[in-house]
């Protein structure tokens, strides 16, 4: 058990990073303005947090958008990743026979599968979660794939020893036994989906009459409004933050039990 | 005991178990052990040493069940039917990390069939019989040191009452002290409860402590090169080890080993 950091190492770790924010956005305010770069080019920080200001609601509401397409894209990922990860690691044949297509599909890249996605589902927030979860996918089954096939050989021997049923085995050490991978799969699947939203959304569009982040960005563009495009690549960013956090809040609070750093050798007394 | 718990553990019969004539190779995998026979009497604590690779785990999983010999038989000679309860000790302590020290206790009397409340209250006695302490019960096993979790791990095998109890190299990983406070330990809740003992290690004043008899193999392919007949009373206490018949029986069960190293050409 570690000792817990001093109050002097938390504050250097917290206050570091926000020192460093600090300067690059006062360079980069300090270059805007230096080098006369016209707005419609380049915002300068100033500029982005009045549009964060002026144009709050609409950015919130785009930001809500992608965030629904992506949560349930993650959603999916995670509940079919985890089922096709128990599947893969249930037989060698099935992984021999599909895993390099899983393994093909994730070197597809997500704008090259989404056009191909609406064509099949049409445009709308539909195609938008279905890509978020196809981007999202792969990781879960590798990683899940890993975690149910580490199962303690040891342990199952003892679930052998005392009769327990194959549903028995599953659900007390099979599944436990792999969380720690499928958190890890999770963290990796949670940022990819938001990405595959907000490209998603580039080819099928927001909600039906709503406006994703996609959206806003490409308005932006073609608006030349640097500061609201400024505006939307930071909340994108900071949305693909949040669901990144939402699975590391999961792994400290609920799975704190499998996640906890494991002290090394049994042996020490 | 528990009232309830019961109907498995109301008898308890340990059973005199016979190894006639085994042989056992995975699937054209070269031979593991070879015509192995020996036998033990009910509630003997019999100790198989040997060195590593000689086999003595397989033939211990022999015995528990988890895999069927090749050639010859494992034969259970008790009066009740049916096969004989059976708990194994791994080389690892192996807890579930996940599970509190109680949970894991009362994990394999749960996939047994007793109920929740049943298999906790059984746990919580066997805790108290290995010397842990309610404060523990609630601790995940990376909170307990190496001995405290061997400890937790014997409670797991005791909890469903065990007429054969199998241990493989329980006590490998651990240092000196907490070894020796194990063996006094493992002493104790045998005479309190003759099971029938298989305890597997390489350590042979291990073995000469804790055996009534020692059952000595050699390498690839395991046979058996001898048994020594442990004759020092019970209970055996530390100064056992500055006995000089003692050391005498070591030396004599340890040259025993080294020979049949020798002549079975094992490196």
């Amino acid at each position: 058990m570690s000792p817990p950091p001093s109050i002097a190492r938390r504050l250097r770790n917290l206050l570091m990073p926000l020192v460093t924010l600090a300067i690059i956005l006062a360079l980069w305010q300090f270059a805007i303005q230096w080098f006369e770069v016209p707005r419609y080019q380049a915002a300068s920080p100033i500029d982005v947090a009045e549009a964060f200001v002026q144009r709050g609601p609409e950015i919130l509401s785009a930001t809500l958008v992608t965030g629904a397409s992506a949560a349930i894209g993650f959603a999916a990922s995670l509940v079919l990743g985890t089922t096709l990860a128990f599947l893969f690691s249930q037989s060698a044949w099935l992984r021999a026979s599909l895993m390099p297509y899983a393994l093909f599909m994730q070197t597809v890249p997500v704008v090259a599968i989404a056009p191909i996605v609406i064509s099949l589902v049409g445009y709308g927030p539909r195609s938008v979660a279905l890509i978020a979860m196809m981007i999202s996918l792969f990781p879960m089954i590798a990683s899940g794939t890993a975690g149910f096939l580490a199962v303690d050989a040891d342990l199952l021997d003892l679930f052998r020893l005392h009769r327990a049923s194959g549903l028995k085995t599953l659900i007390k050490l099979r599944i436990p036994s792999a969380v720690p991978h499928l958190v890890t799969g999770a963290k990796t699947a949670a940022g990819l989906a938001v990405i595959g939203a907000i490209v998603g959304e580039l080819f099928a569009g927001g909600a039906y009459n709503r406006k994703g982040l996609a959206q806003l960005i490409d308005g932006a563009l073609q608006r030349l409004h640097s500061d609201l495009l400024f505006a939307a690549v930071i909340a994108s960013t900071l949305l693909g933050l949040s669901f990144y956090l939402a699975v590391t809040l999961l792994e400290r609070t609920v799975l704190r039990r499998w996640t906890r750093r494991k002290r090394e050798g049994s042996g020490a007394p | 005991m528990s009232s309830s718990s019961a109907d498995a553990s109301d008898c308890f019969d340990p059973p005199a178990v016979a190894v006639d004539d085994v042989s056992f190779r995975f699937q054209n995998g070269p031979p593991i052990l070879n015509s192995v026979s020996l036998a033990a009497n009910a509630g003997d604590f019999v100790a198989l040493v040997g060195p590593s690779g000689c086999g003595k785990s397989t033939l211990l999983r022999m015995i528990a069940g988890l895999l069927a010999p090749s050639q010859g038989a494992i034969r259970f000679d008790r009066s009740s039917a049916g096969p004989p309860r059976r708990a194994f000790v791994f080389q690892h302590a192996n807890l579930m990390p996940w599970q509190t020290t109680l949970q894991n206790v009362a994990l394999p009397l749960e996939l047994s069939g007793a109920s929740r409340r049943e298999a906790v209250a059984v746990a919580r006695e066997r805790l108290a019989l290995v010397g842990l302490s309610p404060a523990d019960e609630g601790k995940l096993p990376d909170q307990l040191s190496g001995g405290m979790q061997m400890r937790v791990s014997i409670a797991r095998a005791l909890s469903v009452r065990p007429e054969i109890l199998l241990l493989d190299e329980p006590f490998g990983a651990l240092d000196e002290v907490a070894r020796r406070k194990l063996h006094q330990e493992i002493q104790r809740l045998h005479a309190s409860e003759r099971r029938t003992t298989f305890f597997v290690t390489h350590d042979v004043s291990e073995a000469l402590f804790l055996a009534d008899r020692a059952i000595v193999f050699t390498g690839s392919p395991g046979q058996v090169a001898g048994e020594i007949v442990v004759p020092f009373e019970r209970p055996r206490g530390e100064d056992l080890y500055a006995d000089p018949t003692f050391a005498a029986l070591c030396g004599k069960t340890g040259r025993l080993l080294r020979e049949s190293a020798r002549e079975g050409g094992a490196a």
